[in-house]
């Protein structure tokens, strides 16, 4: 995972470009269905019969707070702070809360 | 038979790992991992594990000369070139016990000792291989497996590079 840029104070989850189409393919895209991709540009190509959607990529940097539950790890809380899509693959900007 | 789709990578800042490590007497800070455990003969110590990454291993440095006794102060570190075979088994057991616990095999992790420059050091290797071919044995989740690629540890981070595995 070379090139991966962290800021201070922040945990990330990065998924690479191959990874992210390969996920797509197995648990998104349906024969004949919804077709969804990354390009190596680094849009999201979203193609549902002869509708096609392309998203730039993009950076969100917004809050989100979101609750897990696992029977082994019990109940914590994970901030998303960002989230960020491109050539590179998809970006996951978080940190835990206590 | 597994098909490889990628990698993702796993960051961990400094403040979510201790998060993570405060239920284990274990800290990450400066880079560094340090553990606090007790003797058999009531001594608490806080050890320092320094870890450097190789290419199939995760290992961890312990100078002796960073060994700290609760109550004794540097003085655990002056008697921690003798105390070693005393730590040194703690330390196998603790290790045992969480690996024994996850069925990982014991080869994962081996104990060692070594002179870095003019500090003597009590060496914790984490060995990739055995601990990879231990998560291929695990089920799969959502038909999908994980392996460790790659770990290491910078001033503030831990970061892992994880291959996913396709179970076929």
């Amino acid at each position: 995972m070379s090139g991966s840029t962290s800021s201070a104070g922040t945990s990330k989850i990065e998924l690479d470009s191959k990874l992210l189409n390969s996920l797509l393919s197995i648990f998104v895209n349906k024969p004949g269905g919804l077709q969804v991709h990354l390009s190596e540009q680094g849009n999201l190509q979203v193609q549902q019969g002869d509708l096609q959607v392309g998203v730039d990529p993009f950076l969100i940097s917004q809050a989100l707070k979101v609750h897990l539950r696992n029977g082994s790890l019990g109940p914590f809380t994970v901030q998303l702070n960002q989230l960020q899509m491109g050539s590179q693959g998809l970006t996951l900007s978080l940190q835990l809360l206590t | 038979m597994s098909k490889r789709l990628g990698q993702f990578g796993v960051t961990l800042h400094e403040r979510d790992l201790n998060g993570l490590l405060a239920a284990h007497e274990a800290a990450f800070k400066g880079g560094c991992f340090q553990l606090r455990t007790k003797l058999p003969m009531g001594l608490g110590v806080t050890l320092v594990a320094v870890p450097r990454s190789t290419p199939d291993s995760l290992v961890f440095s312990i100078p002796f000369d960073q060994i700290r006794g609760d109550k004794t102060g540097g003085m655990a570190a002056m008697l921690a070139g003798g105390l070693w075979g005393v730590i040194r088994p703690v330390i196998e057991k603790r290790l045992k016990k969480e690996l024994n616990s996850r069925h990982i095999p014991e080869e994962t992790v081996s104990l060692g000792q070594a002179a870095e420059g003019k500090v003597k050091v009590g060496l914790v290797t984490l060995h990739l291989k055995p601990l990879n071919a231990w998560l291929l044995r695990q089920p799969a989740v959502a038909g999908l497996k994980i392996q460790l690629d790659a770990v290491w540890a910078t001033e503030d981070q831990l970061q892992l590079v994880l291959g996913v595995l396709q179970d076929r």
